[in-house]
Formats: C-alpha cells, structure tokens, sequence
C-alpha cells in the first residue's frame, strides 16, 4: 500500500500552465517548419503518394496498407489532403486552437504517413507523436492559446503531463545509450565514434576531413567519451529531482546534493549536445525537436523565477 | 476509490507498453546482417577485447553467440509486444531509440550521373560543392532515410522507387538527359593512423532511361 500511495502521489499536483504551453508553442513550430519543408521542396506527392500516382509508397501492395489508403482513392489529392491535414493540425497546435484534439489528430495522420512509407519517418517522428499524445492529455492549450480570445483559460492543469515529458526524454537518452553497442563507442575503438560520424557524407553538414589531423582528433574523442557517460548516467537526473522534491527527508547524500544544481549538468550538456549536433550534421529538425522539450525541466513558478533574473538583468 | 488513484492507475497502464517497448533488445543478427564490412570489424574488435581481458572468443563464436542470443530476446521482445501492436500502430509511437548505436565505418555517398547529348556528367554527389544539383532537397531528412543504405543492405523497393523519382526530375529539368544513373558510393573510413582508403565500388547502382 505504501508503494502505491507513492505512486500516486508521484503524479499529484497542479501548477500554472505556462510550461506545457511553451512546449506547445516550441515542438508546434518545429512541426509546422517540417511540413512547410515538404512542401517547399516539392516533396508532397514523392512522400505523401502512393506508387500508383508517381509517389514512393508502395503501401497498396504491402503486407499492411495504411489505414488511410484503404479509406481514400490512391490519387495526388488524397496525398495532398494527407499533408494537409498534417500541417493544419501542426498548426491549430501550435496556436492552441483545439490544442489537444489537433494533437490527436496529427498523431493519427502521421502514424498513416508513418505507414506509408517507413524510411522517411525518423525517429524524431516518433518521439514528436509520443510528446503530442502527452499534450493531448494535457493544460497545454491553457495559456498562449488563441482560444484565450472568447473563452476563459484556466489558471492551473496538473503537473502530470510534464513530469511524463521529463521521463520521456530521460528514457530516450538513457536508451539510447545502452544500445550503444558499435565499438567506436568505446576504448576498443578508440572512442572515435563521433569523428566517424562527421565522416559519413549521409550525415555530416559540411567536410569534417580535417579531423583525421592532430590534435583535432582528440576533439571527437573526447565527445565521443561524454556522450556514452551522459547518456548512460541520465537517469541519475530523476533521482536528483526526487531528492529536490523530498528535500524535508533525511539523508546526508540528499541534504548534499540538493545543495547545488546537480541535474542541470546533464540538462545543460544535453542542451549543449543538440547545438552542436545542429552546427555539424543534417538531422533536421531533430536538435530543435529535442530542445523544444527542454522547458518541461523547469517547474512554471521556477521558469518565471529564471525570466524575471534574465529581465532585471 | 479516489480520483488521484483512477489517474495513477491509468498512467501505470500507459507505461507499462512503454516499458516493454523500451526494452533494450537488439534486433535479431542473422548470418547475412553479419557479413557487412562493419559487423565483421566490430566482431574483431570485441573478440580481440574479450580475449584481452581473459575471456577469449574468437569472431566467428562470438557471431555464432550473438546471432542465437539476439534471436531467441527479439522473438520474447516480439511476444511480449504483440498485445500492444495495433495501439502502437495506430498511434505510429515506440520507445525503440537506437540512435547512432554503431557508427558506421563504411559511410555512403549518393551520386546522381546524367547522361546528357551523349555525355555522361556527374549532377550530384552529396557534400561536393561542385556538383549540388537539388542538394537542398537530398540533404532532407526523409530522403537520407531512403537513400543512406548501408553496405550489405538490401536495396530496397523504396530505394527503387527514389531513383526512378530523381530520374524524373532530370528528365523534367533538361531535355537533352537521356539517362540517369544513382548509385551510393562507399566510402571506407579509417583511422587517423592508419592509410586513408580508396572510395570503394557504387553501391545500389539504378540505371534509368528516359521513356521513349
């Protein structure tokens, strides 16, 4: 019983919902920014269209067509109308227009594109939907939201949804280092992982050959080394933030840690990890993606506690 | 029963799927996903550090190992997703995030050659300057899941398909094209050490010729 009523009380609680707005507003843009991208390439119908009409997926005859073109006729229109639906969705999310059901809907267009054509859904894509469905469930249309224009928004929402947002990202790093199983993560291989990387014409954004000279090499190993800790280590963030929470309890290495700003060191690496993975390869939108989410770290009163120094200052 | 123990409850219920999903489990090896240039170095490299440290393995036990050892956790994995499957493909969500669990030593490079009035020129070959025909639109995420094959990868219907797509665009964009050419073309890595290596053979070559 104590442990249930431990875990209960994980997810009580409410706050204002400034944070989960700017989650909102931030993951929105980038969403918006990648579907403009598609269509401001001309890849609409490549992505969005079956084989039938000129596009790349050939869901019609695979194992498990997509939901979506087993309801509409294989043509351009429905793979515009596919795209469409995608950004429009970004978009009311973004602007908080029916926030949450526009969450569930994009969710559930980009899951069909998803389908249609597997290897140009990333694993940002992914990770972008599992944030949405949070959102969905959440406040986040109650502040910043255009809905505040004829209708009263609450002043609190649970905390919850953005404690779910800290999981989410801290599984996503800590899994992603465990899987690390290529040698070039490691001392047998020289921890030159990253300098292989920035070598691979798919990946880097520009020519990375002059890491191949000294001392320039040391820089990727070294990165390469910080990576694997970080992201090995990143769980230690939660039970940081837990002692944070207890800090009334006993315990001298509680009483210690929450003495200084431990967390913030995996929370700033990681931070600093996406701009410099945005400077040095072609991910898209996955550095932003990633950054966007980085306000649900902050509780709204200590968000507007950092804004108010950054303003005096 | 209260409110906050319905909501803890349901939240338990969404994770544990997640949970299951984020489990770990390398896909299944099997002897064709070893064969490729990288998975034979890393068998090496590990074989080599496993016999330093006193537990000797030579490569080809270790593949034997592994590929046994991935089968039989993917197919538990499998199981224990199943139930699962149709929410997770309704929703396109996961907790699978093997980002960069290998860094490849034997990268790929796109090119796209035309042949125009009888000439063959090279349009595209990605991080070249010279040669940047579309790069804004090679450069986008979705195109490098399509066209970033690994060596000893499959070539892949969809990777079929790109081609077919890129030659269009050439045939579109001048008349006088009357082939395309896309081809990935290795290009071995090696360390700072050791001699640079020579770009290997074009990989998923695809020929295409304009309709008469």
């Amino acid at each position: 019983m104590k442990l249930w009523a431990g875990w209960v009380s994980l997810w009580e609680g409410d706050e204002r919902p400034h944070v989960l707005a700017a989650i909102r507003i931030l993951l929105g843009l980038v969403i918006v920014y990648d579907f403009v991208e598609i269509g401001a390439l001309g890849l609409v119908q490549p992505l969005f269209g079956v084989t039938e009409v000129g596009g790349w997926s050939a869901t019609l005859t695979g194992d498990h067509p997509s939901l979506y073109y087993q309801l509409t006729p294989p043509t351009a229109a429905s793979a515009t109308a596919l795209w469409a639906l995608c950004l429009g969705c970004a978009v009311c999310v973004t602007i908080g227009l029916r926030a949450r059901w526009a969450a569930v809907v994009l969710v559930l267009a980009w899951a069909q594109f998803r389908w249609s054509l597997p290897p140009a859904d990333r694993g940002i894509d992914t990770l972008c939907r599992n944030v949405l469905l949070i959102l969905a469930a959440s406040g986040c249309g109650e502040a910043w939201s255009i809905e505040g224009r004829w209708r009263q928004l609450r002043a609190r929402v649970p905390s919850w949804p953005r404690r779910l947002i800290v999981l989410q990202i801290v599984a996503m790093y800590f899994l992603a280092g465990v899987q690390k199983g290529g040698f070039a993560w490691y001392p047998p291989g020289h921890f030159a992982a990253l300098f292989f990387i920035l070598q691979d014409p798919a990946i880097a954004a520009h020519d990375f050959g002059w890491l191949r000279h000294q001392p320039f090499f040391f820089f990727p190993q070294v990165g390469t080394a910080v990576t694997v800790l970080f992201q090995d280590t990143y769980p230690v963030v939660l039970l940081l933030r837990w002692w944070r929470h207890t800090a009334d309890r006993p315990g001298r290495l509680r009483a210690w840690a929450n003495r200084y700003p431990l967390e913030w060191g995996w929370i700033g690496l990681g931070a600093f990890f996406h701009v410099a993975l945005a400077a040095t390869t072609e991910l898209g939108i996955f550095p932003y993606a990633m950054l966007a989410l980085y306000p649900a770290f902050l509780h709204p009163d200590q968000a507007e506690g950092a804004l108010a120094r950054f303003r005096i200052s | 029963m209260a409110w906050s123990d319905i909501r803890a409850a349901l939240i338990l219920a969404v994770l544990v799927p997640n949970v299951i999903y984020a489990l770990p489990v390398p896909p299944a090896l099997t002897p064709e996903r070893l064969s490729t240039p990288l998975r034979q170095r890393e068998l090496q490299e590990w074989s080599a550090t496993l016999t330093a440290v006193g537990l000797p393995i030579s490569p080809e036990d270790l593949g034997d190992r592994m590929t046994r050892l991935t089968t039989t956790t993917a197919s538990v994995h499998r199981a224990l997703k199943a139930p699962f499957r149709p929410i997770t493909r309704l929703t396109g969500t996961n907790q699978s995030w093997p980002l960069f669990g290998s860094a490849t030593t034997h990268p790929t490079r796109l090119t796209v050659e035309v042949v125009r009035s009888g000439q063959r020129q090279v349009w595209f070959r990605r991080l070249d300057p010279e040669h940047p025909w579309l790069q804004e639109r090679f450069r986008y995420r979705r195109l490098r899941g399509i066209y970033d094959l690994t060596p000893g990868a499959r070539t892949s219907g969809t990777y079929r398909r790109f081609a077919q797509g890129v030659a269009d665009w050439a045939f579109d964009a001048v008349p006088e094209v009357s082939e395309v050419h896309i081809y990935l073309e290795e290009t071995p890595l090696a360390y700072p050490w050791e001699p640079p290596l020579p770009p290997g053979p074009a990989l998923h070559a695809v020929t295409i010729r304009r309709p008469p």
